[in-house]
């Protein structure tokens, strides 16, 4: 009847997320994960969601049931231990034996749910790591003087990264203030944002009034 | 006389009460409707089919996650008699210690023991009012903090006075249940400095010491369980939506953990815990009608679920009822001699017990007729209201 054997490939997980996720109501779900199943058109939505639902009341009926039974023996036998003379040992032998799987039960299932999440964590923090250090190179180290960076993939928000510029002095405030803006400026989530240029910014005309200065 | 007759049927009534009250509304799926999961809506779908011969199947696909009016008009009335039953239960379970305690030079062993199976009764049924009364008591923060201090005094004393209670229970020497407690706490005393000092503490004593653990231990452990996922629930707010308590202070920890460990911010943290038990969630749940359903599915929703209570609460009703009724039967004077008749206290405690089920005819009375907004004067004064109608006014207004 059971599986003992998580039944899911780990890649098709995703694709399974929907509203009628039951079990855990209070969840935030991060976007990564309601990602993927919110582009399909209404009528698979509809049919899949429908196909879902009818397949998680027959799971949950099938629990029911189970469950059912489990209970009905499960207090039939507390109740003979409950019953049981107190001076009688078997009583004591029983608790002891109960009590300890009871616990014990409860137990290892947290213990197997942690490992799993842990495993994930896991995986996801080392995802985020390689990308930031993926995406490192990208940004060039502070006091190089090239005039411009080339742009290696297009599309990615740390790429429309505006021309750096020239000999100008700033601070190191500045200049992580500078990153935060341009690595926000994703074109992927959201309006497409305000696109600040040096002449819009009067840092043309700062340019000019250094270079004239100096 | 600490204990009289009608005073000990009363209070056994009155536990017995919250037994049933809980399990008519578990039953008739009137409990509040965070308690109860989509397995126990299927599992009270099924204990129905028997009694609904039509429709069956077309019913057992339909999941009733929401309470109609009546139902929740009904668990209301349910919460509100079910919090005058544990405030009665934790107040005389606490008061019945205190007295046992305070007048140990006069009461003998066997009254201790009725004592203490009396307090065991008020443990168990307040426990189980607990989980009840978690969205009543999430609303009142310092009613919480009052309930969770007290209902730890109250677990403390009755461990203690449970173990004092089993001491030398499995070789009493004749003459045992009529010695007086006072006596007996200073007969331990002496024992256990003579241990200290080196003198007199042999094999006897020790095995004595580890058989009071064995008896002591299981039943304490249930007892201690109980009221420690009770009151988590009651006080971590992520609780509300997971019963399954280990799993809950689990999450916690690791979202600690992984926030120390990858220098991550709480609440960066608490969303990759929630991903994860989300992703978990998935994983195990069978994903299309051939796949065999995995063993852990079942024992997480088994646990999540409100059914898998009920075997706990069984033997704690049982074990409470038949000690209480073996500490009464096996008791070497008989009670009634010299109470006849009752004394100012022992009225007072009666009508006290009474109390809860006049209240619960003055809510059922009260909610009946209160008047509706809708309705002119002269039909209320014709009809009283529906329940349905009064709690669908707040939403329509």
């Amino acid at each position: 009847m059971f599986d003992k054997s998580p039944s899911l490939p780990a890649h098709e997980h995703l694709n399974q997320l929907d509203a009628t996720n039951s079990s855990s109501p209070g969840l935030v779900i991060s976007e990564s994960l309601t990602e993927s199943s919110s582009n399909p058109p209404n009528d698979d939505v509809n049919q899949s969601g429908r196909a879902a639902n009818q397949l998680l009341h027959r799971t949950t009926r099938k629990v029911a049931i189970i469950s059912l039974i489990l209970c009905a023996f499960a207090t039939a036998l507390m109740i003979v231990v409950g019953i049981i003379h107190n001076d009688d040992f078997v009583q004591l032998y029983m608790l002891m034996g109960i009590v300890p799987l009871w616990a014990l039960s409860k137990l290892v299932i947290a213990l197997n749910r942690q490992l799993h999440q842990a495993q994930y964590i896991w995986k996801e923090i080392k995802s985020r790591k390689t990308k930031k250090t993926s995406t490192q190179p990208l940004l060039p180290a502070p006091g190089t003087s090239d005039e411009s960076t080339p742009a290696i993939m297009s599309g990615s928000s740390v790429l429309d990264v505006p021309p750096r510029l020239p000999s100008l002095d700033i601070s190191d405030d500045q200049r992580d203030h500078a990153h935060t803006t341009a690595t926000e400026t994703s074109p992927i989530f959201g309006r497409p944002r305000r696109q600040d240029t040096e002449a819009s910014l009067g840092l043309t005309a700062m340019f000019n009034r250094q270079g004239g200065s100096s | 006389m600490l204990i009289h007759n009608q005073i000990l049927i009363s209070f056994f009534f009155s536990a017995l009460a919250v037994f049933v009250v809980v399990i008519l509304g578990y039953l008739t799926a009137t409990l509040p409707s965070g308690l109860l999961q989509p397995t126990d809506q299927h599992a009270l779908l099924l204990l129905k089919t028997p009694f609904t011969r039509k429709r069956s199947h077309h019913r057992a696909e339909v999941v009733v996650s929401t309470q109609t009016p009546k139902q929740r008009s009904h668990s209301q009335v349910l919460v509100r008699f079910l919090k005058m039953l544990s405030d009665q239960q934790l107040i005389t379970g606490l008061s019945i210690l205190i007295a046992a305690l305070s007048s140990r030079c006069v009461i003998r062993r066997y009254e201790w023991h009725i004592v203490t199976s009396l307090a065991y009764f008020s443990a168990t049924t307040h426990t189980l009012s607990l989980d009840v009364l978690r969205d009543h008591l999430a609303q009142h923060a310092w009613i919480r903090y009052c309930r969770v201090l007290f209902t730890l005094i109250f677990v403390i004393l009755f461990s203690f006075v449970y173990v004092v209670d089993h001491v030398k229970m499995s070789e009493p020497e004749p003459g045992f249940g009529l010695r007086i407690m006072q006596c007996e706490f200073l007969e331990w005393k002496s024992h256990y400095h003579d241990g200290l000092t080196g003198r007199d503490y042999g094999t006897a004593e020790i095995g004595s010491t580890v058989e009071i653990a064995v008896t002591v231990v299981p039943v304490l452990t249930i007892l201690w369980a109980k009221h420690v996922s009770a009151l988590t629930r009651v006080i971590a707010p992520e609780a509300t939506h997971y019963r399954h308590v280990t799993t809950t202070l689990m999450n916690r920890v690791s979202t600690h953990f992984w926030s120390w460990t990858n220098s991550l911010s709480t609440s960066e943290s608490t969303k990759l815990v929630a991903d994860a038990h989300l992703y978990y969630d998935t994983k195990i749940r069978p994903f299309s009608k051939r796949t065999k359903m995995s063993i852990w599915y079942f024992l997480e929703q088994y646990h999540e679920s409100y059914l898998s209570e009920m075997p706990v609460w069984a033997f704690q009703l049982v074990f409470g009822t038949a000690n209480a009724i073996r500490a009464v039967r096996d008791r070497n004077v008989d009670l009634l001699n010299g109470s006849s008749t009752l004394g100012f206290g022992q009225v007072v405690a009666i009508g006290l017990l009474v109390l809860p089920l006049l209240a619960l005819v003055e809510i059922i009375s009260g909610k009946s007729y209160l008047p509706c907004q809708h309705e002119s004067t002269d039909q209320i004064k014709s009809k009283p209201c529906s329940i349905s109608l009064l709690l669908y006014q707040p939403t329509n207004i």
